[in-house]
């Protein structure tokens, strides 16, 4: 894999979709933060280090954060999680996928076979956690059949992602059964997940969400313990595990850990992929945007990812530096509430056409991103006409839709956020501009401390919300766009065009399926898609081997760890 | 003197928002997208689009009105408390007194953010915010001062000629306790515009897209911006830095005028 | 003396029962359902009245304020301010390593404008009005009127960027050995913006103070005694002068951390300030009520060691309080 030469840009348009669930990106709230993962790479397909490079090295990794990632129990990850960054150093999933969405990857899994609504999973031999014990199927159990889906653990909804897909995952976690019966390890090294329907990648897609955790380390604590305790706390976040150790199979090994500055980590002399070559390895969390871009500028930072757009043409004349733009799976948008003023369909489809994304995409963009075709972008299959039409700008029709759907014009439109980041009011701005231009006002619905409130709990009382938004990895991964029940009733037919599509193994009757659905959800509107997030990520030309193709969106083989080392 | 009439123009400028600009503060220009200064927008665009000439001097009616306000609540408040404080003494006093202490125990913009935080940021949190916590200084000066006259002579005939407490307070006493509060109050004005850019800057001051001077400045939180586009971010910096030096010097001239005893020379 | 002293120190903990009455007010204040900022919305929306009710009843939200206040107040008098949301960590330890953070910067910044503001202070007294005095009066005017952070942002673009002398922020160089070379110069930038508001105020203090000295008849006695006019300066008048300006120095707290807010976050500085801009960025609000009480006990205990620093420099006094 080649090195991106100086000063030119990758575009990988893959934008396969990401399994981004809508619920992790809203709670990053105004400024929509799905976030990029890391994830290892087994050793065994990256190339030998040149022998000219100076082997080792101190590499130092920056990414924008408000606030820190909590702790080191990184037991699954959404968009908008703080771990996401963090996790694919210190522990692995089953199995991982390539950065541009067409391969699954095999982790703690060597392989696996579908056998009728059977996954069986041969899990990789001499496996070693940092502490030296071995990893066997044991832990596999723990972690899907106690941990995640513990009634105890109300705060995770990484169940969700199981609950009526594998065998007996809801009566376990609604706290009707001892234990998940659709789970069993038949010997050390084997594991096997009874389905409720024959699934295919749809299934192997949920599993890229589950780090597999230590069961001979977290079964220690006892489970009634695990829950929250009197201080509000969850009980296993508050544990040696969760704040010091971290202790999981990756590559790497956290030696010093400060919430909020730094997290330090040192090679794993036994991972399985190999020893990583690098010394040490520095995550640094950067609360301001422009401390970051600062940070890269002097070498301080060799790798950030997610650097502010504006800075994105003074990065361009930098001579040690390259950058990588690569958007990931996620878009901003506005998610519709249709209970109120927005029920009419026609309505919605003029608001959408009010959008001159393309004008957005360059204006408040920098023309680091494009703007968005469809509600839906899902693998190599392309936007459909029929899905883009909606996101064309066409503001008479816009008018003209609003009128007929009975758009009342003297009702000004609340657009909903927790609270007002100054780093994206221009691009309000600009949205507001171009709906007051079809007669649509606006106003600004500032929720503040009472956003979980207005959004969770009838009634409901808010218009249109803006975050960051899901494409969807997989049409599976699309489905909580149909059915959370936040943005209004449930759309039985977008569910049903699911349920049909993620048993689909044909190819062809994948792309019709998948086109079709991304028609419907673009017609629908129930999500104003404005723009992909952007993702501009600069690397110090140090840095070597880096093979960095880092994604805004979910976990991905995406930094050849074991290989990745700095020149002198 | 300078400072005066420099606070004259940008004073006479917020007044005449409407007159002294061509184009209407939040409107977008297209085309002008952080575009330089040119003929029809003499200092350019700002993120969006908007002109900033306008921008600055309807900002500078925002921030000069939340200064104001901001001030106006806390000389209220200083003005009650410090008199019920002075000229009754005693009790009154004593709890008053307590009272501001504990207040000035606070640091005051930890405390501004906090309570922005909780009820919600927009111009008139910000404006009673600032307000309601800025009073304890004055009110210890309006005590002070009011002890001082208390014991003057005239008040002292005026009570014994039975005249009433409110009219002591009102004809006698105030007048003479209004002076330093001007000066204190002049301070607190530059003050309060500067905890605003300050809470701007933090997301909690006045809400865009209503510009105001501080967050107008956070257009200088990139340093693409900051290095090769001055327009969008030295405006409302000079603006802030200019007229909270104005602001300044013109308070010290009333307090050298007032007080003939600093005055020197 | 000392009972002035004693009455001092007592007096402290009606202002500290004062101090934690207002903080749980502002708690009380704020609008929202505090289980909903505490549990994942998504998991909220799943929850039924129900475990909504148990959840309430196990942060003891079913209570009234009142007596909510004083289960907080006995439990903080015992150091256990609560746990922060967001850090998963008890508010003290957050608040101590913020304060430990914070500190170096604070000091730094105390010296430097102590030093720099009262020397400053002095030269511009003795030549009022004279070129150097309008130069230091106006730069003491400026550093009134910049707002702190801005004055950051330049400092980073010019000296840590143009002139690539300092590091950009953070407490160490990430991944560099610790060495207190390395936090030195990580602390200098933030210390000398956020010391330069504070010099400017100190400049003009000790010089109004110094000037009016100066114009007493006791000084007009020394001088007419023969003695030479920087003799009488340092003599006589410097002691009288920088009284007030210990006073001024005591009550600079509050606002250095204020100013912390504002420099911390431009810095990526993780110390108390950053600490309390994150918390009202994630509500996180028990931090951000221990963060409140913590930096008002510090300004109580500063203003504490004033009061006893200017009764040491003035013996003349023998306050009478109200």
């Amino acid at each position: 894999m080649k090195r991106l030469a100086s000063r030119t840009i990758s575009r990988r348009q893959f934008l396969k979709g990401g399994a981004l669930a809508a619920a992790g990106g809203l709670l990053a709230a105004c400024a929509p933060a799905a976030s990029p993962a890391p994830a290892d790479a087994p050793a065994a397909e990256s190339e030998p280090a040149t022998a000219s490079d100076r082997m080792g090295g101190t590499l130092v990794f920056g990414y924008p954060q408000k606030t820190s990632y909590q702790d080191l129990l990184a037991v699954e990850h959404n968009a908008g999680n703080r771990r996401y960054y963090l996790i694919g150093l210190t522990h692995n999933c089953l199995v991982n996928i390539s950065t541009d969405y067409t391969q699954w990857i095999p982790e703690l899994a060597e392989s696996w076979e579908f056998d009728g609504n059977r996954a069986i999973f041969n899990l990789r031999q001499g496996v070693k956690w940092h502490d030296g014990e071995p990893f066997t199927s044991a832990d596999v159990l723990f972690t899907f059949g106690r941990l995640i889906g513990h009634p105890n653990v109300r705060q995770w909804n990484g169940v969700r992602h199981f609950k009526g897909i594998v065998v007996g995952m809801t009566e376990f976690s609604e706290g009707e059964a001892d234990e998940v019966i659709g789970l069993s390890a038949p010997d050390d090294h084997t594991f096997v997940f009874e389905m409720t329907n024959p699934y295919r990648a749809a299934f192997l897609e949920k599993l890229l969400n589950f780090a597999i955790m230590p069961k001979h380390l977290l079964g220690q604590i006892p489970e009634e313990q695990w829950g929250i305790d009197e201080q509000g706390q969850q009980g296993l976040k508050n544990t040696e595990y969760a704040k010091k150790q971290g202790i999981g199979t990756g590559p790497f090994r956290v030696t010093n850990y400060i919430p909020d500055q730094i997290v330090e980590y040192e090679p794993f002399d036994d991972y399985f992929g190999g020893k990583p070559q690098l010394d040490k390895l520095v995550f640094v969390p950067y609360t301001d945007q422009l401390a970051m871009a600062a940070a890269v500028e002097k070498g301080e930072c060799h790798i950030a990812i997610r650097t502010p757009q504006s800075e994105y043409e003074r990065f361009q004349t930098m001579d040690h530096v390259d950058i990588v733009l690569n958007h990931g799976p996620s878009a901003f948008a506005w998610y519709h509430n249709i209970r109120y003023v927005l029920a009419d369909v026609r309505v919605r489809q003029g608001l959408s056409l009010a959008l001159n994304r393309d004008q957005i995409a360059k204006d408040f963009f920098f023309g680091t991103v494009e703007g968005a075709k469809a509600s839906l972008e899902y693998g190599d299959y392309g936007i459909s006409p029929d899905a883009a039409q909606w996101f064309e700008y066409n503001p008479q029709r816009a008018r003209q839709l609003l009128e007929e759907g009975g758009w009342d014009f003297d009702y000004t439109f609340r657009l909903g956020m927790s609270s007002l980041s100054p780093t994206y009011e221009p691009l309000y701005a600009i949205l507001r501009e171009m709906w007051d231009a079809v007669g649509v006002k606006t106003e600004f619905h500032i929720m503040a401390a009472e956003y979980t409130n207005i959004l969770n709990n009838p009634p409901h009382d808010f218009d249109t919300l803006f975050s960051g938004y899901g494409w969807g990895l997989t049409p599976g991964g699309f489905i909580h766009n149909f059915t959370d029940p936040r943005w209004g009733p449930a759309d039985e037919k977008g569910v049903a065009m699911i349920d049909e599509l993620i048993l689909l193994d044909d190819e062809a009757a994948l792309r019709e399926g998948a086109l079709g659905l991304q028609e419907y959800a673009s017609e629908l509107q129930r999500h104003c898609v404005i723009a992909q997030v952007p993702g501009i990520h600069v690397v110090n030309k140090r840095v070597q081997n880096g093979d960095v193709v880092p994604v805004y969106g979910p976990r991905t083989h995406w930094i050849d760890w074991v290989n990745v080392h700095m020149s002198a | 003197m300078a400072g005066l009439i420099f606070l004259l123009i940008v004073v006479s400028c917020a007044l005449a928002a409407p007159w002294v600009t061509r184009y209407p503060p939040t409107k977008i220009q297209s085309g002008q997208t952080r575009a330089a200064p040119s003929r029809e927008h003499i200092l350019g665009g700002d993120v969006a689009g908007r002109d900033i000439w306008s921008r600055v001097v309807y900002g500078g009616r925002v921030s000069l009105s939340v200064g104001l306000v901001a001030v106006s609540i806390s000389i209220a408040i200083a003005l009650i408390l410090g008199s019920l404080s002075g000229y009754y003494g005693g009790a009154v006093d004593m709890i008053i007194m307590r009272i501001t202490d504990i207040m000035m125990v606070f640091p005051s913009l930890i405390l501004i953010m906090t309570v922005v935080a909780v009820l919600g940021p927009s111009i008139y949190n910000v404006m009673a915010v600032i307000g309601f916590i800025g009073w304890t200084s004055s009110a210890r000066l309006v005590r002070g001062q009011i002890l001082s006259v208390r014991e003057w002579d005239f008040v002292m005939a005026a009570r014994c000629l039975g005249v009433q407490d409110q009219r002591i307070m009102f004809r006698h006493i105030l007048p003479h306790v209004l002076g330093p509060l001007l000066v204190a109050a002049t301070f607190g004005v530059a003050s309060a515009i500067l905890t605003e850019a300050g809470l701007s800057f933090l997301g909690l001051g006045v809400l865009p897209p209503t510009p105001s001077w501080g967050n107008m400045l956070n257009g200088a939180q990139s340093i693409f911006i900051l290095e090769r586009m001055w327009w969008i971010w030295l405006p409302p910096g000079l603006a802030i830095l200019l007229t909270v030096l104005a602001i300044n010097f013109v308070g010290d001239g009333l307090r050298d005028a007032l007080d003939p005893h600093m005055s020197l020379d | 003396m000392s009972r002035y002293l004693l009455r001092r120190i007592l007096l402290i903990f009606p202002l500290l029962l004062g101090v934690t009455i207002i903080n749980y007010a502002i708690y009380a204040l704020a609008p929202g359902d505090p289980v909903s900022a505490m549990i994942d919305p998504y998991e909220l929306s799943h929850m039924t009245d129900e475990d909504l009710q148990a959840a309430r009843e196990a942060l003891g939200l079913n209570k009234p304020i009142p007596v909510r206040y004083l289960i907080w107040l006995s439990k903080a008098i015992q150091g256990n301010l609560g746990y922060s949301i967001w850090f998963n960590t008890p508010v003290f330890e957050v608040m101590l390593r913020a304060l430990g953070n914070s500190m170096p910067v604070m000091i730094l910044a105390l010296i430097v404008s102590t030093v720099a503001g009262i020397t400053l202070g002095i030269v511009s007294a003795l030549k009022p009005y004279s070129l150097i005095d309008s130069v230091l009066t106006t730069f003491a005017f400026a550093g009134v009127a910049v707002p702190g952070f801005f004055f950051a942002l330049l400092l980073i673009y010019a000296v840590a960027i143009r002139m690539d002398i300092l590091p950009t922020g953070g407490v160490t160089t990430p991944g560099a050995p610790p060495s207190l070379g390395d936090r030195l110069a990580h602390i200098l930038l933030p210390g000398l913006a956020l010391a330069y508001e504070t010099t400017g105020s100190l400049l003009r203090y000790t010089r109004a103070s110094l000037l009016e000295v100066l114009h007493q008849d006791y000084m007009t006695t020394a001088r007419a005694k023969g003695l030479v006019n920087h003799m009488v300066v340092l003599r006589h008048g410097l002691r009288n002068a920088l009284l007030p300006v210990i006073t001024i120095l005591g009550l600079r707290l509050p606002s250095l951390f204020g100013g912390a807010v504002l420099i911390e976050t431009v810095f990526n500085y993780p110390g108390i300030g950053l600490t309390m801009v994150q918390a009202t960025e994630m509500r996180d609000y028990p931090l951000l009520m221990g963060g409140v009480l913590i930096t008002a006990i510090l300004v109580l205990l500063s203003n504490l060691m004033a009061d006893m620093a200017y009764t040491v420099a003035d013996p003349r006094i023998r306050y009478e309080e109200s």
